[in-house]
């Protein structure tokens, strides 16, 4: 009964939406009339006074302005960074190719496993990740690795909170986003999306599409895995890290969290 | 007229007049949902600016669901109200500002009428459970469909509806109570 009333209750009030009035509801729901009435009375007083609530008029256009110059300077910024970092990684890519071509994949690459964002090595390390990548046979490797390089860079804002260094953490909570988005799409789709005019990416394009069941099975179980680790490492630096780093440290494990939900959702279906 | 999806995916790309209506269409009902929240006009104003820089920086990493785009913005906005009120220890005191924009055509009489109303309505809220409390105002506040209620919150639109009828029903008695 009461799973009817909050049924009837919704389309009543999608009724009132549409214009209709509460006698009109109350003359096709004569059985709930009684208790609909003071119901469809106080939604409709709720809305009146919450549509009294809007911004000021200033201080919208000050929002505006605001976020005009914010996107202005993320344009001039983006536009040097974009092109001075694709040179860069491509050079990267290509020089630590060569090099670990001449040293076997030892020395530096194993040095550069453990290094943190700020220290020389970890442009080093980046790039080997890129290496990897190009090495990789499969879109289900490839998603593998992408896992593996989001559980990275957890650890890698962990450390930061650690030492309360956070500057880095709002770019590295986005690279976990990044590599979750390359798990379901695939790191080229995404990279076709962001530079072209290609349509968005969707699930049905991924690498799911053709894989075997199997092997989805197997990438969702390394994501379940991947996000108790990465989030174990996070919410265990909480209570090792500054005051001033938990700001940064909170919002990095909301947004990972999400970020892994999200993923976890798509790739297991609604 | 472009669909929200082409804004969307526009605006994904870096294009800020796409965002730009997307600010234009949604920032009143974000603003409104934060105010009842936090019930203070400048704290409000402060989030709601946040939660559009946050999803300027954020937007590049945006997929489209099939969910209205402020679905996205209300889980933000939801995020930065969860901090605001932890960092003021939970303490909710719901004065609102005198400083209230009410509807530029109202008269005075009508301004205080009004200006009455939400201050009423901004407490009986406040006594409402939070998970009524946050129905209610994303529903008849920000205008949100079931579906999209249930998806801002992660609830289940069944779990909706109850809340919803719950709260009206907590809201009426609590007027009654009042007389």
């Amino acid at each position: 009964m009461t799973q009817q009333m909050q049924d009837v209750l919704v389309r009543c009030i999608e009724r009132l939406s549409a214009g209709d009035r509460v006698d009109d509801c109350l003359r096709d729901y004569p059985e709930q009339a009684s208790e609909l009435k003071p119901l469809l009375q106080t939604t409709i007083a709720v809305r009146r006074s919450c549509s009294a609530i809007k911004p000021g008029v200033e201080y919208k256009a000050r929002v505006y302005d605001y976020l005009e110059q914010l996107y202005c300077d993320r344009q001039a910024r983006k536009g040097w960074g974009w092109s001075f970092f694709a040179w860069h990684r491509h050079w990267a890519v290509a020089m630590i190719a060569v090099v670990l071509v001449l040293f076997s994949s030892m020395g530096m690459v194993m040095a550069s496993a453990g290094a943190l964002p700020g220290e020389s090595l970890y442009t080093i390390k980046l790039a080997t990740e890129k290496v990897r990548l190009m090495a990789s046979v499969s879109d289900v490797h490839d998603a593998k690795l992408h896992i593996q390089f989001a559980e990275r860079r957890a650890d890698e804002i962990a450390w930061l909170a650690r030492e309360g260094k956070t500057e880095s953490i709002p770019a590295l909570t986005d690279e976990i986003g990044n590599q979750l988005n390359y798990v379901i799409f695939g790191s080229r789709a995404m990279k076709n999306f962001q530079g072209g005019d290609s349509q968005l990416p969707s699930t049905e394009n991924s690498w799911m599409g053709s894989a075997e069941k199997g092997e989805v099975t197997e990438v969702i179980e390394l994501l379940h895995q991947s996000r108790e680790k990465s989030l174990h490492e996070l919410n265990d630096a909480l209570s090792q890290s500054s005051l001033m780093a938990l700001p940064s440290l909170e919002q990095a494990i909301r947004d990972t969290s999400q970020a892994y939900d999200d993923t976890l959702l798509m790739l297991e279906g609604d | 007229m472009s669909s929200e999806k082409d804004v969307v995916a526009r605006a994904i790309k870096g294009d800020g007049e796409a965002f730009t209506q997307l600010y234009e269409t949604n920032f009143d009902r974000i603003y409104r949902y934060i105010y009842l929240r936090v019930g203070n006009i400048s704290e409000a104003e402060d989030l709601t600016q946040e939660v559009f820089v946050k999803a300027m920086g954020a937007i590049s990493s945006y997929r489209w669901r099939n969910l209205p785009f402020i679905s996205w913005l209300f889980r933000i906005a939801r995020n930065q109200v969860i901090d605001y009120l932890r960092k003021r220890d939970k303490v909710v005191t719901q004065e609102l500002d005198d400083n209230i924009t009410l509807h530029a055509e109202s008269g005075p009489a009508d301004i205080t009428e009004r200006k009455l109303e939400t201050e009423k309505l901004a407490g009986l809220i406040d006594k409402l459970s939070p998970a009524q409390r946050e129905v209610i105002i994303l529903r008849f506040s920000s205008e949100l469909s079931i579906a999209e209620t249930a998806n801002a919150l992660g609830k289940k639109q069944g779990t909706i509806k109850a809340l919803q009828y719950t709260g009206i029903m907590a809201l009426r008695n609590m007027v009654l109570e009042d007389k």
